[in-house]
């Protein structure tokens, strides 16, 4: 059975005062089946992503809140890897679909993150790591022990830190939805704010409103739509602490594998990615954890431009988490969405989309392809 | 939802642990500063947090105070506040690091 | 039956502040005289618990056998002005911090700065009445001032704890108790009431009709009790709200200047209130020897004095090769801060 995407929607990422989390949730929702072609009716099932809506807002339930907004109220539910649910409910969506019991549904991931005040988004993001052994630390602080471990052992550099950003920045001025239409040099990268040393503000991917969706169908649609091919999923300890490895993502390096091994790919057969850089570090991470650079080559890599147009692989096409935003529950979907656009297009005929939980306790990989 | 107010059992269940780490030694890996924390650890700032090596077994904790740890430092584990106490609430206690004197 | 001090243990946070650095952030152009250069200042996430937890750690791990001896400490008392809960014994939180059994006599004691004194007194009885094996005395406070009051120079922090008992097979008395004696009546010179934040004292009442009347009275009567007199002790450690009040009750009772040597670290360390006379009892400790007798008075306001004399013994050598850290140890880690940092650990 093949898995086809046939519709896709992105809402604008940002700070989106006059959408609230069902506005959001709807709109892609219904985007996405209007870009099928279909009617609501069409859906069989739908996947819900979401990280902290119950955190943010107070708000559970969504895969009936979700499901409310078509008349005849198909199965829903929703699913949570904090910021790797929207990849995880891809994986539900397709295990339905691969029982055969549903043709057609819908997978929709959102969150609406700026409705608190940035000190408490940090408390709800800080729910991704262990609340008890990890008490104290921050989502940055996480990622910044990982930035000096590698520092310590690859020597990785300020720069090849800092170049990330300048190019997701860059990138994102092609992505329409994107948060930031902004460049920025080297230089204020570098000179920005600490957060967690040695992460600065512009290391990290900002909060954001959004919404992502895509219809996936196994019903045979005449062929012109993007396939999914490879999907992987791999875990790790939530505590990074007790990690057999400080310098890599072992769930990364899971996920990829079976995502591969499923569509019979290697890794270098790929034009173009996109990788989960909630910051800097993550993306340098998830390039050697995805076999794209050896260990400790990713930073080198970057600053020689080979994570860009003209380079070995196009890195983040969309500006990555950094620069298009970070809506939690939406970025695995968005990411499998803007990829499934490209390829539409014609850009690429292969893809791949890559999605992290917390500090690498869980990982998603995607592979699509051109039909 | 208020997650910053100490819950009587999580307190209850969390103190259970405290004499298993209490003056445990440990050499530092890695330490970062987190210069944006969390709501209730805000008056703290700046607040250094270290992954530490017990002897083959790793844990995470903040530093005691506003200490400095580098990677490679000697340390122990003592018993310090976790977060500022309030008017009210039950006082979040737990273990920190030092670095040997 | 004898009884005595088995292994001991102090703590003094790592920073402090200059009298002098005091004065120029109030704006006051001069310190007051009281014989106290600096004081100590808890760090943020420092309070009475966390230091009672850190003396009597030090104190459990100088043991001889330091696991055999937490099996068998059969009570805890700590005396403090500052235990963080009005109502929820400090106790019960460093006793689990320590691991220590939790079949236990335990309760938060206050009476100013003679609460630790008075724990130390309650716990050698439980031992001398057969009642527990071993018993933990502690001496801990974070003391307040309000900024510009003359309290402020002296209001110190720090801790220190003593396990008392019986000569065991492992665990040695290293100074053995001669005997106490306790004297107490309803003098207000310093108070605080519940919903304050800071003590309120009567200025110059505070000395003879309080601190030196009841100094006086306690020591007395532990002399007559005893039958010794002031030349018979290598030691004496008297209270110290500051430097001055100590050196001038030696006077009045007939101790030198000699016999204060070593109990005077109030000129680097201020006022500890509770943790004061036991913590001056461990800097003597840290450098008697064999043979010495040691007299020692504290003084809690409101108010009452308890009177002790120990005499050393050659386990006291021993136990020396044990401990890790000393106060002079604690003294020479102490790092000045500034005004701002330290208005900045006030209220925290």
């Amino acid at each position: 059975m093949k898995i086809s995407i046939i519709g896709t929607a992105i809402t604008k990422f940002g700070e989106l005062w006059s959408l609230s989390l069902e506005d959001l949730f709807k709109q892609a929702s219904l985007e996405a089946v209007e870009s099928a072609e279909l009617d609501l009716a069409d859906v069989d099932a739908i996947f819900v992503a979401n990280m902290g809506a119950g955190a943010f807002e107070g708000q559970m339930h969504l895969g009936a809140l979700v499901a409310s907004h078509f008349p005849h109220h198909p199965p829903a539910m929703r699913i949570e890897g904090a910021c790797a649910s929207g990849g995880l409910a891809l994986l539900a969506a397709q295990d339905a679909l691969l029982t055969g019991r549903y043709q057609t549904v819908l997978v929709v991931g959102a969150e609406k993150m700026t409705d608190v005040s940035s000190a408490e988004a940090t408390k709800v993001l800080a729910g991704a790591a262990h609340i008890n052994n990890e008490y104290g630390s921050t989502f940055p602080s996480l990622y910044a022990l990982l930035a000096r471990q590698h520092q310590q052992t690859y020597g990785t550099t300020r720069k090849q830190l800092s170049v990330v950003s300048v190019k997701n920045h860059r990138h994102a001025l092609d992505n329409p939805y994107a948060q930031f239409h902004k460049e920025f040099t080297l230089e204020q990268v570098n000179q920005s704010q600490l957060v967690a040393d040695p992460l600065r503000l512009l290391d990290c991917s900002p909060l954001s409103d959004g919404a992502a969706a895509v219809v996936l169908t196994t019903k045979n649609n005449g062929g012109r739509a993007p396939l999914l091919t490879g999907r992987g999923h791999g875990m790790d300890t939530l505590t990074l602490a007790d990690r057999d490895s400080l310098t890599s993502l072992t769930a990364t390096k899971r996920a990829a594998k079976q995502a591969l091994s499923d569509a019979n790919r290697q890794i270098t057969d790929f034009p173009v990615v996109e990788v989960h850089d909630c910051f800097t570090i993550a993306e340098l991470l998830a390039l050697e954890d995805l076999g794209i650079f050896d260990p400790g080559e990713a930073g080198p890599a970057s600053v020689d431009g080979q994570t860009t147009y003209g380079g070995k692989v196009v890195v983040n096409p969309s500006g990555g988490l950094k620069a298009s935003g970070h809506p939690v529950g939406a970025t695995g979907i968005k990411q499998v969405a803007y990829l499934a656009r490209l390829i539409m297009e014609g850009k690429f005929e292969l893809a791949l989309a890559h999605n992290v939980g917390g500090s690498g306790a869980t990982a998603v990989v995607h592979i699509i392809e051109a039909s | 939802m208020n997650q910053t107010l100490v819950k009587p059992a999580v307190y209850w269940r969390a103190n259970k642990n405290w004499s298993e780490w209490l003056g445990r030694r440990g050499e530092v890996l890695a330490v970062t500063t987190i210069r944006v924390a969390v709501p209730e650890l805000a008056t703290w700032t700046p607040i250094n947090y270290a992954l530490v090596d017990f002897n083959g077994a790793r844990r995470s904790f903040m530093v005691a105070g506003q200490e400095k740890v580098v990677s490679g430092d000697e340390v122990k584990c003592v018993l310090r506040k976790l977060s500022p106490s309030d008017e009210a609430g039950i006082i979040r206690y737990g273990i920190k690091i030092q670095k040997l004197s | 039956m004898k009884v005595g001090i088995v292994t001991y243990g102090a703590y003094l946070p790592k920073l402090a502040i200059s009298a002098q650095e005091i004065a120029t952030g109030n704006g006051q152009t001069a310190t007051p005289d009281l014989g106290v250069k600096q004081k100590t200042v808890p760090d943020l996430d420092e309070d009475t618990i966390t230091i009672a937890t850190e003396a009597s750690q030090l104190a459990l791990l100088s043991a001889k056998s330091t696991d055999k001896l937490k099996k068998q400490i059969g009570c805890l008392f700590i005396g403090s002005e500052s235990h963080p809960y009005a109502v929820k014994p400090s106790g019960t939180v460093v006793a689990s911090a320590l691991g220590l059994p939790t079949d236990l006599s335990l309760a938060d004691l206050q009476f100013a700065c003679k609460a630790g004194t008075q724990g130390l007194q309650i716990a050698l009885m439980y031992v001398l009445a057969n009642q527990i094996k071993f018993g933990l005395a502690v001496g801990a406070d974070t003391a307040q001032a309000a900024p510009g009051d003359v309290l402020e120079y002296t209001a110190a922090a720090g801790g220190a704890a003593f396990v008392v008992g019986t000569n065991s097979s492992q665990e040695k008395i290293l100074a053995e108790l001669l005997g106490t004696s306790s004297y107490a009546t309803d003098t207000p010179d310093f108070w605080r009431r519940p919903q304050q934040t800071y003590p309120s004292h009567g200025g110059r009442f505070t000395g003879g009709p309080a601190y030196f009347a009841h100094i006086s009275q306690a020591t007395k009567a532990l002399l007559k009790k005893l039958d010794l007199k002031p030349e018979d002790f290598t030691y004496a450690v008297f209270h110290t709200p500051n430097g001055k009040f100590p050196v001038a009750a030696a006077k009045q009772l007939g101790f030198n200047k000699k016999q204060l040597s070593q109990s005077l670290i109030v000129e680097k360390v201020g006022n500890t209130y509770a943790a004061a006379t036991l913590l001056a009892l461990a800097n003597v400790l840290d450098h008697a020897k064999p043979g010495d007798k040691i007299l020692m008075t504290s003084y809690g306001s409101g108010a009452g004095a308890d009177s002790f004399a120990f005499v050393c013994t050659p386990a006291l050598l021993e136990f020396r090769k044990r401990q890790s850290t000393t106060i002079q140890d604690y003294l020479a880690r102490l790092q000045l801060i500034n005004y701002l940092e330290y208005r900045q650990r006030s209220r925290q």
